[in-house]
This record gives C-alpha cells, structure tokens and sequence, in this order.
C-alpha cells in the first residue's frame, strides 16, 4: 500500500504548480485565442509601420486593425499592409449575393459552432482556476464543500462542451476527407490528436487552440469550395490625405492599387524653425487685439483678459453659425416633415393599392411596387435621422437668444453647456451623441444624404422605366412617395449651401469641445488615378503607402484614411470598412506657437499684454509596446497630452522703457499641456535698466495646436 | 493514486482487506471528489491506470483507487460500481455525489478518461 501523506503532499505542490501554470496561460494566450475567435478586421489585415527612428526602426512597428480605428504614425512612415486572403473570404461568406446553398448553410453553422465554443477556452481557463481555488478553500473550511463542488461543475461542464465539440468536429472533417473508413478508425484518429491536449499537467491548452483552429481553417476551405461566387468578389484598396484643416481627401499612391503619382521620396525635417501661416496670422491679429487691452493688475485678471480676447473672436464665428443653422434647419423642416406621411403603413399601403389599379399585378409591376414600398422603408429611415439631426440643429440656433447681452467668457460657458446638454439630450440610434452637432452642421452631412435619396430615385425609375412614369402620377391623399423623395432631396441640397456659410473654425471648434477627433466624409473623397480593384482569390492581395512620396506638403495631425470596399460585379458590397492614421512627429520636433503674453517686471505691480511668438523644442517619445504587451497606439497614448512639452525661446515686442521707442523681449520658456501653457523669463534688449521680466501665455480657446483627440472616441 | 492490494495467504491477509474497505470507504463519501475506481491486475490495466493517474494528479478534487484485489470491495459493492452492462469495464467513475457515472475500459484513450472524470465533476 502506498503512502498517502506523501502523495497527499505531492498533490499539494502539483497543485500550486497548476495555479501558476493556469495564471500564466491565461496571461500569455490571450492574444492567440482572440485570432481564433472570429475573421474581424482584425484577422484580415495587419499593418506594419516602418519608423525612421525608434525601437521599431529594425523589426517595424505592428498595428492589429480594428474597424474604423485610428493610429498616431510618424509623419516620415511606410506603412505595409498585409492582407489574409482566407480570413478575407472568412469575413465575406456572409455578403455572397443570392445566399448560400443548403450545404454552404451547414458547413457555416458548424464554422460558427466552432468559433463560439472555441471563444470559452478562455473562460474555461478562469473557472478551472475557480475551482483550484475554491477547492482549496474548502480544505481548510470544510463548510466551503458545497461551494467548491459548484466551481468544480461549471468547469467541467464548460470543459466538457469544449472537447465534445472539437472532436464532434474533427469527425464530421474525417467523414468528408475520408468516407470510406470506418466509425471505430475515426475515433481512434481523432483520440490520437485530442489525447495531446491531456498528455500532462492540467491540459495543454496551446495544442488545445492549435486543434481548434485546424479545424476552422478546414471548415474555411470546405466553405469556400461551396460557394464559387466568393471567388467572383473584387477587392479594392483607397488611401487618402486629409490635410489637416481640411475635409477634402486627397488620393494618396497605394502600390498594386493605382497610379496616383509618386514624388521624390522626401524625409520632412522635424526641427524647422519655421513660422506656420496660421500662427503668423494669429500673431498679427493678436498684434491687434493687445493695443487695446489693459494692464493687468493680477494673475487672474489677465486670465480674464485673455480668455474675453479669446472668446470674443469665438462669439463672432459661433454667432454668425447660428445664423447659418436656423435659416438651414426652417427651411429643411417642413420638407423633412412631409415626409412623415410615409412612414405610416396604411398611407403606404393605400398608395400602393392604388398603384396596382394604374400598373397591374403582372410580375415587373409587383417588382416596382415592391421597390416602391422598399423606398417607403428607406425615407422612414431617412426621416427620422434627419428630424434628429434637423433639431439639435435648430436647438443648436436657438442658443443665439440664451447669449444676447452676455459678456463673451459668459457666452462661452452658456454656449459650452448648451452643446453637451443638446448632445446627449437628443439621441439617434447607431450614432454617438457627441457626434450629432458636429454632423449636422457639417455640408457634406446633408450632401450625403441627397445623394442618398437621389441613388433610391433613380435605381427605381431605372428598374421599369416605362412603369416608373405611370406611377409617378400616382397619388393617395395627393401624395406621391417618389415627389416626396425629390423635395427633400432639393431641400438637403439647400441645406449643405446654407451651412457652407458657417466659418469652417465652428466645427473643429465644436468637436474640440466634445472631444472629438477631426471628421472625415466620406462623400468628399475623391477616386485615385488608376484605382485597381483584385479578385479576392489572388495571392497577395497586399499593399503599402510610403507617406515620403506623398507629394504636397504633409503636416502634424494630417490623417491619411485606408478604405476597404468590396464588389460584386459593379456593385458595391455592405462589407467595408476604414482605418485612419494620425500623422504625428515623434523624436525631436519644434513648434511654433502665437500667444497673448502677459510680461511682469519686478519692480511693477501689473502684468503687460503683449503678442508673442514662441519657438518650443520637444522630444516626443516613439510609441512602442506596452507592459501588458499591446502596441501603444500613439493617438490617445502615453505621449497624446504632454504635462511638459518642452523648451524654447519666446519674443515678443515691450514697452517697459520710456526712453526707448522699440523694446524687444526674448525670454527662455518652459511650455506644459501640448503648448497651452508658456511660462518664462527673458530679457528686455533694449532697455537701460530693469532688463529682466516673468511672462506667461494661457491658449487653451486656440483651436490651432489643439489636443490631438482620443482614439476610444471614433467613429 | 491509491493502490489497494492484499497480500494474501499470509497473516496480514484480513487486515490488508480490512484497511482497504476503509481507504475506499473513505475516498468515496469525500465531500467533493470524483473517484475513478479501477479493479484488475493486468498489464494493459496497469497502463490504464497511469493514464488515469495522470489525468487526476493535475486536479486536487479527482482521485483513482486501483483495486488490486477485488476482496477488498464490500459484499455486493462490486456489482454495484459494475453493473451487468458494465461487467467487461476496468473501471467506474463516481460523481460528486458518490454516484456511478461512466465506466471504462482498459483499451481507453487519454480523451476517454478525460471525458468520463469531467462527465463525474459536471451535471452530467
């Protein structure tokens, strides 16, 4: 008989291995299992930054995609991109037109059976672990039984389904290979590779997953033989510049997918000493603006002084927006509204029995009237967006009232809280809140969807042309759907010309305040040279963007969006998808910044304005991995907000000196929070005596330089 | 594992049994463990049962007791772990509550151990 404390003791130390063991696993799997979850965008693509300095430069930077993500990369940046074709065909299965065949279904469902089981080895992970421990609770607390008994069942139940399944459908893969052998040899075959997943310790989870995703990636082909129309989808890669400011793309070369063309490979020097245009306008109009500004007589009160000179500017351009979003939104109002009719069933099933008596009930006139109902369909959609975005508008326009009379800080701070609280008061289904404002006051917003409206139109009179002019007199209770259709399309189009007259700050400035990264539309991107567009079966679907031969200036946050559009014959499919990268400087860069300085010497009780123009030095560190082992994003990461963010010199014109008719001040600078903040001593060149003096520069209302913005808010 | 055997023909031979009734007993009515009872000595037994050893010792809450020598079971306990259907079966599984839930044979693969000790540990 052998030893029962020694083995109770080997238990033990087994035991604590297993713990240790399992922690680990959980820790260091993770990002495997996630690739055997699903084909997310993730799956498809990878890219693969090529940084000119860094720890990165050597191996590259890798960058997992995620759907409509956005990345901080350096402005002197390849970027490759790395696409995998079976993970593609994976993600598209769904998008074939027609549907899939009875078998195609089958083999789909198992594909889905496997992925959602294979999504609980993680979890199964964690109970075991459960388990161990509550066990050995109750070692101690023996009223804790039941309570271990518990974890040890979840465990093995989860465990459970987790083997059945995988062997469930090793079988099935082994009737399909290998019809012919019989029950008892398959089972042996599966026991043999499933038996390496128990040959010691708890299980050995990575050959666990390995056989998991054998058994998908065999799946994946078996499915990809049964549908032939997956072979037929065409794939095309866009890229596009946004220059910073902007909102017009600019096609950017793609190697392999067009011809745009390429410049001089050209590396932007970080340290440039230059005067950007905005800044220098800036500088003048502040130049201005000091000339009729008081001394002030403490630290607060030329805070005060700054942020009214600040807000002032602002007041105008909010003011004259407000003026531009009523008129848009009285006018839309009432075309958005006769479009409410629709959306009731009865009105558009009225319309559409009297349409049967004008067109018949021949097949090509139920398809018309089918298409008819389905633009019914559409316009409820499309109403209740546009009521939404027409009434933060019009609540955005009857801020204009809430602010008259008010001093312009206190307008700010009115305007401020009436934009949050308009935000998240009225909410749209599928869109951020934070978002709605910014949208609807954007032209290209409203031009989207006329052209919406307008696509519906047209591929309806397309489709039965001669029938479409019949039921184009149609009428129930004096309406027709598609007369509808066309005036609201007219009245959007209207829209997007009165919000043209909105100061392109307003935006920014409101996405500023809500926190928001700069927008993109995608209406305004204009098609690349050459745009190529592959069959998915091909090779190598990859590609690359060299931001060096980009041609035209390229600046710090410029944002260069990579497209992903899918086709079936012309058609476009519902399967794209973006990812946007931030241009950004990392390593050693200088800015240029103009302020409102408020100069102080010792000898004085006041604080002078004066404007200034201050040149900062900074390093910026390259992003690199994390500790937890993900790759830092560089947008919204460790580097986005710098509490320092460098050193330099500011010069600015004074008037200490009686005596002296020019007064030039240079002073070293300490500059915080991304250059809103400057403080620093410097000298008066030209006065006699007194030369030394403190100044500080607050610039948190410029919209220039602003915060680069969070990658969490995207959309 | 816990190997019950019983010398026999020899003085101990009684209480060889008697103490293996007791480990048995013992290890069966545990509070919260799923016990895989293995009976035989033959080789391919033996290798079943370093199989199932190595399926227990990662897991605090199962454990195997190899019956060498069937006189150890209590009067009709054999039966009872080996039914009729079961009676070519090299061992049975008891579940948390004591219960026979899966019986094996020695030709068993590691997955069909692994199968019967969770079969034990969750609602079946």
């Amino acid at each position: 008989m052998n030893n029962p404390k020694g083995t109770e003791m080997f238990k033990r130390i087994r035991y604590c291995m297993v713990c240790f063991f399992t922690l680990g696993l959980i820790i260091s799997i993770n990002p495997f299992l996630q690739m055997a979850a699903g084909s997310t965008v993730a799956d498809v693509v990878t890219y693969r930054e090529w940084p000119e300095g860094g720890k990165n430069k050597e191996n590259g930077r890798a960058l997992t995609a995620e759907e409509h993500a956005r990345y901080g990369i350096d402005f002197n940046s390849r970027v490759d991109i790395e696409i995998d074709s079976a993970q593609l065909k994976s993600r598209l299965v769904d998008k074939v037109p027609g549907g899939l065949s009875e078998r195609a279904l089958k083999v789909q469902a198992r594909i889905r059976e496997l992925k959602e089981t294979s999504r609980q080895i993680n979890g199964s992970m964690i109970t075991l672990k459960q388990a161990l421990d509550d066990f050995s609770k109750a070692k101690e607390d023996p009223q804790l039984w039941d309570n271990a008994k518990s974890s040890i069942k979840i465990f093995s139940d989860q465990m459970m389904s987790i083997i059945l399944t995988l062997k469930k459908a090793m079988l099935l893969r082994l009737e399909t290979e290998k019809p012919d052998i019989d029950e008892k040899t398959k089972t042996g075959m599966v026991a043999k590779q499933t038996d390496l997943i128990f040959a010691k310790g708890t299980y050995d989870w990575n050959e666990l997953v390995l056989l998991y995703q054998q058994e998908m990636t065999a799946l994946d082909k078996e499915l990809g033989k049964l549908i032939p129309e997956l072979d037929k989808l065409q794939m095309e890669i866009q890229g596009h510049i946004y220059r910073a400011g902007g909102s017009q793309g600019e096609p950017i070369p793609l190697s392999r997918y067009n011809e745009v063309k390429l410049c001089v490979p050209t590396p932007l020097p970080k340290v440039t000493f230059n005067v950007p245009g905005d800044q220098l306008e800036l500088f003048n109009e502040y130049s201005k603006t000091v000339q009729t500004m008081k001394d002030a007589k403490s630290v607060a009160e030329a805070l005060r002084i700054q942020l009214a000179a600040d807000t002032k500017r602002l007041k105008a351009a909010l003011e004259q927006s407000f003026e531009g979003a009523a008129a848009a939104a009285k006018d839309a109002r009432q075309s958005v509204e006769a479009m409410k009719f629709w959306t009731n069933e009865d009105n558009a099933d009225g319309w559409a029995d009297e349409a049967k008596k004008k067109v018949g009930s021949a097949p090509e006139a139920k398809k018309i009237i089918a298409d008819y109902k389905q633009l019914q369909l559409d316009i409820t959609i499309l109403y209740k967006e546009a009521k939404s975005e027409i009434e933060v508008m019009t609540r955005y326009s009857e801020m204009r009232s809430s602010i008259a009379g008010q001093a312009p800080e206190e307008a700010m701070i009115t305007i401020m809280k009436g934009i949050n609280a308009i935000s998240y008061q009225i909410k749209q289904p599928g869109i951020k809140p934070e978002l709605l404002l910014p949208e609807a006051l954007r032209p290209s917003t409203w031009l989207v969807k006329k052209a919406d409206v307008e696509k519906l139109i047209k591929s309806i009179k397309d489709s039965a042309p001669a029938l479409a002019a019949k039921l184009e007199t149609v009428k129930f209770e004096e309406r027709n759907p598609l007369q509808d259709a066309q005036a609201v399309s007219e009245a959007f189009n209207k829209m997007a010309e009165q919000l043209k007259t909105v100061n392109n700050e307003i935006p920014g400035w409101l996405a500023q305040v809500l926190q928001l990264p700069p927008a993109i539309a995608t209406s305004e991107m204009q098609r690349p040279d050459g745009q190529e567009r592959f069959s998915i079966i091909k090779e190598d679907l990859g590609s690359s963007f060299d931001l060096q031969t980009i041609c035209g200036q390229r600046s710090e946050y410029d944002q260069v969006r990579i497209s992903y559009k899918f086709y079936d014959n012309n058609a476009e499919l519902d399967a794209g998808w973006h990812n946007d990268f931030q241009l950004r400087k990392y390593g050693w860069k200088d800015s240029v910044v103009a302020g409102i300085s408020f100069t102080k010497q010792r000898s004085t009780n006041t604080y002078k304005p004066t404007a200034s123009l201050s040149w900062i030095l900074d390093h910026t560190s390259w992003p690199g991995t994390k500790r937890d082992g993900t790759i830092e994003k560089g947008v919204g990461g460790k580097n986005d907000i710098e509490l320092f963010s460098g050193v330099g010199l500011t010069s600015m014109a004074l008037d200490f000196d009686p005596t002296q008719d020019t007064e030039l001040g240079l002073g070293l600078t300490l500059s915080f929070l991304n250059n809103k903040v400057l403080i620093g001593y410097g000298a008066d060149l030209q006065a006699r005596e007194q030369k030394g003096f403190w100044f500080f520069s607050i610039n948190l209302f410029q919209t220039t330089g602003m915060f680069p913005g969070n990658a969490n808010q995207i959309k | 594992m816990r190997i019950l055997d019983v010398r026999v023909e020899t003085p101990k031979e009684k209480s060889d049994i008697a103490k293996g009734r007791v480990v048995l007993q013992s290890e069966i009515s545990h509070p919260a463990k799923t016990v895989m009872v293995i009976r035989g000595t033959t080789p391919e037994i033996s290798f079943f049962a370093d199989n199932a050893d190595g399926r227990s010792t990662a897991f605090p809450w199962r454990e195997v007791v190899w019956v060498k020598n069937t006189a150890i079971f209590d009067e009709g306990q054999e039966i009872m772990l080996f039914p009729k259907k079961f009676m070519n079966h090299c061992a049975v599984v008891l579940d948390l509550e004591d219960k026979p839930v899966a019986w094996l044979k020695e030709d068993s693969s590691l997955t069909d151990i692994e199968e019967a000790f969770l079969k034990a540990g969750g609602s079946h």
